[in-house]
């Protein structure tokens, strides 16, 4: 998608409209109730909005939006102290999947894409958990669910990217040129 | 979904597998009849209690407020004035290496056996 080619105003413009999608998505995920099996968990929906822009954005864009969206969230529904875990999850998990989305389309999916995006999200979080409890062996003990629950999630999470992937070029894409 | 998708899928569950198969070796070695609950403020070590004894436990930090019940022979927090209430609702701990963690009061507990090998490299 040539998107970069449009003003820059307009590129704005939606971006500030995916971060507010984001930051809804984020709210409302707080309703589900999904932390069975580690308390804590979640679905992490505010993920579709990142794989939707990595398609249209170039990566200092996508880092923008992350950066952006877990600030607010943390402002809007969470605290000051949340503000870092989120962070770290976020700006790994972009990171991982600007990484995969240089692989070649037709040798990973969406749903590839969203799966490593959220085993990097919570990998963020662990390093996290090891620097403030001190122990990286603690932090390891949460470790294999957390990669279990990330698989099931970034299944789920790309599914639904790629639901809403054609909805939201046509109307990103028309409107604009 | 695509063939590297599945194999992204089939090697995170592997490692995931592997991190668990060895998590739970090095539980079994450390066969203790006494258990400890150890209380970490910022990392730190704050204090060390009997998991047989019962008793209730109040850590006011500069973060806040964790509250910590050892009723039969298990560890749990029963009150924290953090947002997300994460180690509250987390389960009794009671096995060797079970732990909670607070993440925003940066307070975690953790289940140690009595004059055990010390297990934790890194956090030393």
């Amino acid at each position: 998608m040539q998107f970069h080619n449009k003003l820059p105003l307009r590129r704005m413009i939606i971006l500030g409209l995916l971060i507010a999608i984001a930051l809804v998505l984020s709210y409302f995920e707080r309703f589900i109730p999904i932390s069975f099996a580690v308390p804590g968990i979640k679905l992490g929906l505010a993920n579709v909005v990142t794989l939707l822009a990595i398609n249209l954005y170039r990566p200092k864009d996508v880092y923008f939006l992350v950066v952006l969206r877990v600030i607010l969230a943390s402002i809007f529904i969470g605290s000051m102290m949340s503000l870092w875990y989120s962070m770290a999850g976020g700006l790994l998990s972009a990171t991982g999947m600007l990484l995969m989305s240089s692989i070649p389309k037709d040798k990973v999916s969406i749903v590839g894409i969203s799966v490593v995006g959220a085993i990097c999200h919570n990998i963020g979080q662990i390093i996290i958990v090891s620097i403030i409890t001190g122990s990286a062996y603690v932090a390891m003990t949460y470790f294999p669910i957390l990669v279990v629950s990330a698989v099931v999630a970034g299944i789920f999470i790309g599914y639904v990217a790629k639901a809403t992937k054609p909805y939201l070029a046509r109307i990103v894409l028309d409107h604009i040129s | 979904m695509k063939k590297n998708d599945l194999i992204i899928i089939g090697s995170g569950l592997l490692i995931a597998l592997l991190v668990y198969l060895i998590m739970a070796v090095g539980q079994k070695s450390l066969e203790t009849d006494h258990l400890n609950v150890e209380v970490y403020v910022d990392g730190e070590l704050l204090e060390v209690l009997p998991l047989d004894e019962d008793g209730i436990f109040t850590y006011e930090t500069e973060n806040g407020r964790n509250v910590l019940e050892i009723h039969d022979h298990k560890a749990s927090i029963i009150e924290a004035t953090c947002p997300d209430q994460i180690c509250v609702s987390s389960s009794d701990i009671f096995r060797p290496n079970q732990n909670i963690v607070c993440l925003p009061f940066r307070f975690h507990v953790l289940v140690q056996g009595e004059g055990e090998v010390e297990f934790d490299a890194i956090s030393q």
